[in-house]
């Protein structure tokens, strides 16, 4: 049976990389930290707009941000179900899509069509986890790459809804009580409260009943349904559950680009998705904000030493995947590990539970 | 997984491998024989290149080259930057159109910094202003294009914009541009009707026609001069064809003619069985717009199927010469209409093109490398004009770019009130892999000489727009 790389991983070692750690966990210590980290993020958001320039926060910031929160749908997908799933912007242009074709073809309220938009989302999960629920590991990826292509050409082709191949221009972000969301200090704290809500999501969700039988999905199905559960409808919810953030990515992108067309989903974006998660790592979301800002800084800056982006993206991909199992968040995850075997060795408390085995593989 | 021995030795050797791999992609074609001396060229004085390139620049008689040295010249310096599909499928003609823009640079003293597409020019100066070239690429995809374009505009401190390549990253680019007045578009081969007829910017130029006046003349001459009287058309099912089909049914039913169907394939179709097979029998001909490896692959298989037994009549860049040698004998006697022949006789054509050939081994004049070359050029005449200063806004040389006129390679150009080129257009048709005037159609305008309230009343061309007997 097919596993992703990192589904070894169990579930003492999630614990001490702190996946299993709760934000609001019953010991008050953790909540405390968890707390300090919220206000630690909330600080760092608060100074972004300060430190960088404009043209860095919007082209790189708020882009990593919500091309983050689209990967971190299939982060969550590939990270905690253990689903490689290539629909993921088959669900996000589908919000986008929805969101713009009420505005601009039906003169709908904006926050209506944004309701709409991020309803769409779980429903498009929820009918592609309806079509492949029964398949897993390779079938599932042809099969999801099916779906993202098929929307693709529902976009390009289908003329009278989605005006083919130019799609919609034009689309101006809402205005909330005077604040343009057009602009661009306001479209990065939207994004990012946006982004920070969806990783705590579906961080509530990893820790529910719900997130362990997704594990359980990912690490042997046979002995999920062995307890009694059901695969299909465990997989068909996970895909709902991712998206709800893949909806929330779509609307965010057709905010930023004041645009969607079939060019926003095609098979090119399908695959930067997929580089932007396993860059960034699918052992925890937040990489796949990672990833996304690695991918946006590459796009963005190497053509000034090279002639061949792609070509750089693709090496460093193949850097990545090869020098760390769990991507660029691996690197940090193991670089902590030693640290604290480092701090054990010159006699400091041990911090965590015994190791279950030594770790040969970073 | 447990093959441990082995893993670190595998793992050296794709280390490797991907450290070639990054090696090869920071190297900036060092492999390219010309590099060297042209290296050795950007060390020597800008003055002198310039002088040396004066005799070889006997376009533009029209404008006033004679502009007055000025007395002190400005440090600022100016930033075009050039937006092309440098990735993707139409990376090809990427590399085509920057041939045009350093052309056009190199006519103002610049110097190429190398042979590699995204290699700038060095060193030209208008009016005693030192102008740099940024280039940047897209994909294809409007998303692309606005984040490319973005990049110049606001990192690189572009002040004039030369693209984009196609027609819907036009669209984009111009609810992008319209929004920062101080930058100014000037398009490169983007198409698209509504770039200028519709809801036009007052920022963004075209000194080339858009796809319908491409394919101007051709529905006419169909009717008047072949005597068809039934057509069927067949296209790649986006904007850029809507225009060329609509501008060729406009014309061939307003003469009496009927088309019978109109396909519509998907962009990037490789196999067209099922579609040929759509073409009736008791057509007098077909009409067909595609692109790139589009027209390659249908023009092919519709050989091979029916062995043109219904003779084709082709888009402007279906036979376009960035295409022409690899349709071969296939291409022999298609009539089309289009902005680029290759027996214009226009002095400035066969001066382009000697240059073009001189300076980027081997190339010929396509839509492309015209275009874009027309385009910086015009910047390039219409900053002369304004001695190089842009401190208003760019508003002096906005106006200046409008009223420019002058003789382009492929003939006179001037703006209309959209800022939106009126231009000769060839009727021509295919003689031994290149194109021949049948006839020049001169002073086509937006609205292919129809009323023009009426016309654009009409709305943009779709699949069933002109409606068609």
């Amino acid at each position: 049976m097919y596993r992703p790389e990192h589904a070894v991983t169990n579930g003492s070692e999630l614990r001490e990389r702190g996946e299993l750690g709760g934000v609001f966990s019953a010991k008050s210590g953790r909540l405390l930290a968890n707390c300090a980290l919220l206000l630690v993020i909330g600080a760092a958001i608060a100074a972004t707009p300060v430190l960088v320039s404009d043209f860095v926060l919007l082209q790189i910031v708020i882009k990593s941000l919500w091309l983050g929160i689209a990967g971190s749908s299939l982060a969550f997908l590939i990270g905690q179900a253990g689903l490689i799933s290539l629909a993921q912007t088959a669900v996000f242009g589908t919000s986008g899509y929805l969101m713009a074709i009420l505005v601009l073809e039906h003169d709908v309220g904006i926050w209506v069509a944004v309701a709409a938009a991020c309803i769409a989302g779980p429903v498009a999960g929820l009918i592609i986890g309806i079509i492949s629920q029964r398949s897993s590991g390779l079938y599932l990826m042809m099969l999801t790459l099916a779906i993202g292509v098929f929307v693709f050409f529902f976009a390009q082709q289908y003329q009278p809804i989605t005006r083919g191949h130019t799609g919609f221009n034009g689309f101006d972000a809402p205005i909330i009580k005077g604040v343009n969301l057009q602009e661009r200090e306001p479209l990065f704290y939207v994004s990012a409260i946006a982004a920070v809500g969806v990783v705590i999501l579906l961080r509530l969700v990893a820790q529910s009943p719900a997130g362990l039988a997704y594990r359980g999905l990912r690490d042997n199905r046979k002995r999920l349904s062995a307890l009694g559960y059901s695969t299909a409808a465990t997989t068909v919810s996970a895909f709902a559950v991712a998206g709800f953030s893949a909806g929330i990515g779509g609307v965010l992108a057709v905010w930023y680009n004041g645009a969607i067309s079939p060019g926003s989903i095609d098979i090119a974006r399908i695959i930067e998705l997929l580089i932007v998660v396993t860059i960034g790592g699918t052992i925890r979301l937040e990489g796949a904000f990672l990833g996304a800002l690695v991918v946006t800084l590459l796009r963005n800056y190497a053509n000034e030493f090279t002639n061949r982006t792609s070509t750089l993206v693709g090496a460093v991909f193949m850097v990545i995947v090869l020098i760390s199992r769990n991507g660029l968040l691996g690197i940090f995850i193991n670089a902590r590990t030693k640290a604290h075997k480092a701090i054990k060795l010159f006699g400091g408390q041990r911090l965590k539970a015994k190791q279950p085995y030594p770790q040969t593989n970073p | 997984m447990q093959t441990n021995n082995f893993k670190p030795l595998w793992r050296l050797v794709t280390l490797l491998a991907v450290f070639c791999l990054v090696i090869a992609a920071c190297g900036n074609d060092d492999d390219n024989a010309d590099e060297p001396p042209l290296a050795a060229q950007a060390t020597t004085a800008a003055t002198a290149a310039a002088t040396a390139n004066v005799p070889d620049q006997p376009s533009a008689p029209s404008e006033p080259t004679e502009v007055p040295s000025e007395p002190t010249p400005r440090t600022q310096e100016i930033t075009i930057g050039a937006i092309s599909t440098l990735d993707g499928p139409f990376a090809g003609l990427g590399d085509f159109s920057m041939h045009g823009v350093k052309l056009a640079l190199m006519e103002y003293g610049g110097v190429l910094d190398g042979s590699g597409t995204r290699d700038g020019v060095s060193g030209a100066s208008v009016a005693g202003v030192p102008i740099r070239l940024v280039i940047e690429g897209s994909d294809a995809t409007p998303d692309v294009a606005v984040e490319a374009t973005r990049k110049m505009v606001e990192q690189d401190n572009a002040d004039i914009i030369i693209g984009p390549l196609s027609g819907d990253e036009g669209l984009a680019l111009k609810d992008y541009i319209r929004d920062i007045p101080a930058v100014t578009l000037v398009n490169g081969t983007s198409a698209s009707q509504d770039l200028t007829l519709r809801d036009p910017a007052p920022n963004v130029f075209r000194f080339g026609a858009d796809g319908a006046m491409w394919a101007y003349g051709v529905g006419t001459y169909a009717y008047e001069g072949l005597g068809h009287r039934r057509i069927a058309t067949i296209a790649e099912d986006y904007s850029y064809p809507y225009d060329q089909v609509g501008a060729v049914l406009t014309e061939f039913c307003a003469a009496g003619g009927t088309v019978t169907d109109r396909i519509w394939v998907p962009l990037g179709t490789q196999d067209y069985s099922s579609f040929i097979a759509q073409i009736p029998d008791d057509v007098d001909a077909v009409f067909f717009a595609m692109g790139g490896t589009d027209a390659i692959n249908f023009v092919k298989q519709y050989d091979d199927f029916t062995g043109q037994a219904i003779p084709l009549i082709a888009g402007p860049t279906a036979v376009d010469q960035s295409v022409l040698t690899e349709l071969g004998d296939r291409a022999e006697g298609m009539i089309s209409s289009g902005p680029v022949v290759d027996d214009s006789g226009l002095a400035n054509f066969n001066a382009f093109a000697a240059r073009l050939d001189e300076v980027f081994d081997g190339q010929t004049p396509n839509i492309f490398n015209v275009y874009y070359y027309i385009a910086t050029k015009s910047a390039l005449a219409a900053l002369e004009m304004v001695g190089g200063d842009i401190s208003d806004g760019s508003s002096a040389f906005q106006a200046a770019l409008t009223d420019l006129r002058w003789d382009t390679p492929i003939g006179p150009v001037y703006l209309d009130e959209n800022r939106q080129a009126v231009v000769d257009i060839y009727l021509r048709e295919v003689q031994d892999g290149a194109q021949v005037t049948i006839d020049t159609l001169p002073q086509v305008n937006a609205t292919l000489g129809f009323e023009r309230d009426s016309y654009i009343a009409k709305g943009s061309f779709s699949r069933n727009n002109p409606p068609c007997g």
